[in-house]
């Protein structure tokens, strides 16, 4: 398959009063067309940091791009200025968030919040505009589009907001779309169902999909490969398969433990990983997860690990990977 | 970066875990007033507030004490001369020395704000302790009639009492505190409001305490943090309203005389004598900013958001 | 939406009741006011006074009458001007006052919006640290003495600019300067915060992955949510600067309706200081009214008060 994002060594640092905050330390990935991928982690392990990067819209100051490069079908999207990059935020990449209470502007109507953006990227006039942003309402099971194009934010429900976010974001038909967090902010049935309809429009428009989450939970039946990132790392990535059932990383063992899955294993405790990710303003020396590692051995603490390929998908920066870990051995399994 | 270091078979032992080290530190805890005054102290131009008000304070009690003249010593000899020999700030056309006179009214005018804060913060903190905590109906009564208040123009109404009472001290109290009482009616009740559903008030009411009680010990010393901003901003109202209504003539009588009475004197001769207002101008808007500063600066320090 | 206008026509009509009834005791009942029978009037005012009031009625017949004239916007005969009526000083200064005030409406939203939206924008520059530095200036200093300053600057000093009377524009530059000052120091105060505090609102992130410029989010979905503050500030702003005027029109010799209301409550003239009162408080109230309904057609999350369709 074509690739059409591929991020290399992306770093991303802002400043702010306590010092220089690294929040993305060098995260590589890669997305083909068409494909669905995950960005899971904890909160502040720079997934969003990540993903608004991909459009340059973490704000500047206080972020700096440090080094590294974004290509987006085959340009590098860096050194684009502000005025190239409108060109491509909301045509070529769409972008959703977590709450969809607060993404939409209250102040205006829903369908001038989708039509504006044709009206930018289109050549579309008129009741032309009109009429495609009904037809995008009524794309993500809205009912009545015609009356809610016409209605205000808070007159939606959190479900109905976060369709309509997604209607305005795949207005355009961008190739790509980058949903950060959608559906934490929103009830479990709501979840399902928002779900469901980001995996069916892409089935329907063929748009790649990037689903930052910090629930391993949603990943499952959505994306075929999973990033997990660590302390603005990525630690490991492979398919679905690999991460849910050959992970290699203490990290992404901890994650799996902790999301609750029905099944024989219903009985068991959940299994929350202790204590928090480490402040970024001054990262670890070495793997940035071994205080909070139950396997954690005293290289861990010096030296960051390498990228070990395991197969031709799955990768892991891990030094429990290393040739010596299993002589050294007193590896409890 | 990883190339730089050998590995070595002896680095892959597992960390010996002191099992206290992952246990965080906690802070030595810190008082909240102590906590509030440590951020103020770090605030700048709250800090230079504070300082010219205690400067502001002190010309209040010594000022007239340094100068050779009384504030109501008229001497037509000497009328309105300009700064200088003997006569610091210059004289008024009834030739009374002005820098006794700016001490004085500093006397004056740091009296009717500081008074007029406490009256409100009085009359605010019961009527808006009683209302938020009752709740219910008598809330809802309560607070519609400060709503309806709060639509009038209330300061003409003050105005026009003032002129049907005799002009004096008194009848500026009673009119400040008629215009302002209410914003800190409706802060005291926000914060009773929010507060009153917390444990330890349930705690208080279970150990038999009763409504005053609850009202006295328990809701009114935690509201303290916004009523004393409030307070705080409220000072430097108190004195622009005040030098307001000193200039409809409404303001305290001859021979006493607040800043307020001295700039309105001071505009009659602006043409020929502009220090006759330029004093007591430069001092009200040093009060002014002082006191701002200070009331922004509290806020900013009680603020609970900026917390870290 | 029918019932929020409903409460708020009701608190007006509550609120011009509670003033006029106290207002009308305040004046009867208070020993030595106006009222008072054994004050030394000219013959001609007590013939008026007493024409009009019907001092010698029952006090509730009194009232009822003064209701009754008022109702019909009759706000009764001057006190120390023999042939003048509250109507006729109303009708003569109002519209001076009335053009003053827009004018210094008009600057104060203008140039209070412009710097509040610029400040926001140059967080910590110098243009942000200037407006805020001049916006607090002018918020210490009250408006007869910025009167004053400005007169004897700009009039006496450099004699750029005429120092009193009202009939030409340049006659209204220093006046409506005055008046300005504070509402303009507080809506640009106003507009600062409420900007930054949008900015950093979810919607407006939004707006910038739509690919939107940066001119359009500003406007568009910056400044077109920031103003909802500024909107609720109106209501005041009116108020401001009708009290100000009084200070303003004195010093500057305007012949306004404040400059008249200054010289009444000077001149003791209480039929007039009471019938402005009265007018002025219908006139607030409305203004207050109206920028309600303002406030109704700018957010519109406040129609939904009393709907409930989602």
């Amino acid at each position: 398959m074509k690739k059409l994002l591929s991020v290399n060594n992306l770093q991303v640092h802002f400043t702010t009063f306590a010092g220089e905050v690294q929040a993305v330390r060098g995260v590589s990935f890669d997305l083909a067309a068409g494909e669905a991928i995950a960005v899971v982690g904890e909160s502040g392990c720079g997934k969003s940091v990540t993903a608004q990067s991909i459009m340059k819209l973490i704000p500047s100051p206080p972020g700096r791009y440090m080094a590294g490069e974004i290509f987006f079908n085959g340009e590098n999207l860096l050194p684009k200025t502000e005025k190239e990059m409108e060109t491509i935020r909301g045509k070529d990449i769409g972008m959703i968030f977590q709450d969809p209470m607060t993404s939409l502007n209250p102040t205006m109507k829903v369908g001038h919040q989708i039509v504006e953006m044709l009206k930018k990227h289109t050549n579309l006039t008129g009741e032309a505009v009109k009429r495609r942003a009904v037809e995008m309402l009524a794309l993500v099971g809205l009912p009545n589009p015609e009356k809610r194009y016409d209605q205000y934010p808070h007159q939606f429900s959190g479900g109905m907001r976060q369709r309509a976010m997604i209607a305005m974001a795949l207005a355009c038909n961008p190739r790509l779309l980058i949903a950060d967090e959608p559906t934490t902010a929103l009830d479990v049935t709501i979840q399902a169902q928002i779900l469901e309809l980001m995996q069916e429009l892409k089935d329907k428009l063929g748009t790649s999909i990037i689903l930052i989450t910090h629930d391993l939970g949603v990943v499952a039946g959505f994306a075929s490969r999973v990033i997990v990132m660590y302390a603005g790392k990525v630690v490991e990535s492979g398919t679905t398969g690999e991460i849910f059932y050959r992970h290699r990383h203490p990290y992404t063992r901890g994650l799996l433990a902790s999301v609750p899955r029905p099944g024989k294993e219903i009985r068991k405790k959940l299994n929350p990983i202790a204590g928090r990710p480490p402040g970024l303003i001054n990262p670890p020396r070495g793997c940035a997860f071994w205080p909070r590692c139950d396997r954690a051995m005293q290289v861990c603490r010096e030296v960051q690990p390498d990228m070990v390929q395991l197969s031709d998908t799955h990768w892991v920066s891990c030094w429990l990977t290393h040739e010596f870990a299993a002589k050294g051995a007193n590896v409890r399994s | 970066m990883t190339g730089k270091m050998e590995i070595t078979p002896q680095m892959f032992k597992p960390v010996e875990r002191d099992a206290l080290a992952a246990e965080e530190i906690a802070c030595p805890s810190v008082g909240y007033w102590q906590d509030v005054w440590l951020r103020l102290k770090q605030n700048k131009l709250a800090m230079t507030g504070l300082v010219i008000i205690a400067l502001l304070a002190l010309l209040a009690l010594v000022g007239p004490h340094l100068s050779a003249h009384s504030y109501d010593d008229q001497d037509l000899q000497m009328v309105n001369q300009p700064p200088g020999g003997g006569y610091w700030f210059g004289t008024d056309s009834l030739g009374r020395d002005l820098f006794t006179r700016v001490c004085y009214g500093a006397r004056i005018s740091l009296a009717i704000g500081l008074l007029t804060s406490v009256i409100c913060m009085v009359i605010g903190v019961l009527y808006g302790g009683i209302s938020g905590y009752l709740g219910g109906r008598v809330d809802e009564i309560m607070m519609r009639f400060v709503e309806v208040i709060y639509s009038i123009p209330f300061l003409l109404y003050v105005i026009l009492l003032m002129v049907l009472l005799e002009p004096g001290l008194k009848s500026i109290f009673i009119a400040l505190g008629i215009v302002y009482w209410q914003n800190m009616a409706r802060v005291v009740r926000g914060q009773v409001l929010s507060l009153k559903e917390q444990e330890y008030i349930y705690a208080a009411r279970l150990l038999g305490a009763g409504t005053w009680r609850i009202l006295l010990r328990h809701l009114i010393p935690n509201t303290m943090g916004p009523i004393i901003v409030s307070m705080t901003l409220l000072v430097p109202e108190a004195i622009f309203t005040e030098a307001f209504l000193s200039f409809l003539g409404l303001g305290v009588s001859a021979p006493m005389a607040s800043w307020g009475v001295l700039a309105s004197d001071g505009i009659q001769g602006l043409r020929n004598y502009p220090w006759q207002l330029f004093f007591p101008a430069l001092f009200i808007s040093i009060t002014m900013l002082a006191f701002n500063f200070v009331g922004d600066g509290l806020r900013d320090a009680l603020d609970p958001r900026l917390r870290r | 939406m029918a019932q929020y206008l409903l409460r708020r026509v009701t608190t007006i009509i509550l609120a011009l009741w509670l003033i006029i009834t106290v207002t009308f005791l305040i004046m009867h009942s208070i020993p030595g006011g106006p009222f008072a029978s054994e004050k030394k009037v000219p013959d001609v005012i007590k013939h008026n006074l007493e024409e009009r009031y019907h001092l010698n009625d029952p006090l509730g017949k009194q009232y009822i009458d003064y209701l009754n004239h008022l109702v019909h916007l009759d706000l009764g005969p001057s006190f120390k001007y023999e042939y003048r009526t509250v109507n006729d000083i109303i009708k003569e200064g109002f519209p001076v006052s009335a053009t003053l005030g827009s004018l210094a409406i008009a600057f104060s939203l203008v140039v209070g919006l412009l710097a509040g939206v610029i400040s926001a924008l140059r967080q910590n520059h110098w243009q942000d640290y200037l407006a805020m530095v001049l916006a607090t200036l002018s918020f210490s200093v009250p408006s007869f003495i910025l009167s004053g300053l400005l007169m004897y600057f700009f009039a006496y000093k450099l004699q750029l600019l005429p120092p009193a009377m009202w009939g030409t524009w340049q006659q209204a530059i220093l006046p409506t300067l005055a008046l300005a000052a504070l509402p303009t120091a507080f809506i640009a105060r106003l507009m600062r915060s409420s900007m930054l505090e949008v900015l950093q609102q979810d919607y407006i992130k939004t707006a910038r992955a739509k690919g939107l410029s940066e001119r359009v989010i500003v406007l568009r979905h910056g400044v077109r949510n920031a103003i909802l503050p500024v909107v609720t500030y109106l209501g005041f702003l009116v108020t401001e600067v009708l009290l100000g005027s009084f200070v303003v029109e004195s010093i500057f010799a305007i012949p306004g309706l404040g400059r008249w209301f200054v010289i009444s409550i000077l001149n003791r003239d209480y039929t007039v200081i009471l019938g402005v009162t009265v007018f002025y408080s219908a006139f607030l109230m409305l203004m207050n009214f109206l920028v309600d309904l303002a406030y109704v057609a700018v957010d519109p999350r406040i129609k939904l008060v009393d709907r409930k369709d989602v």
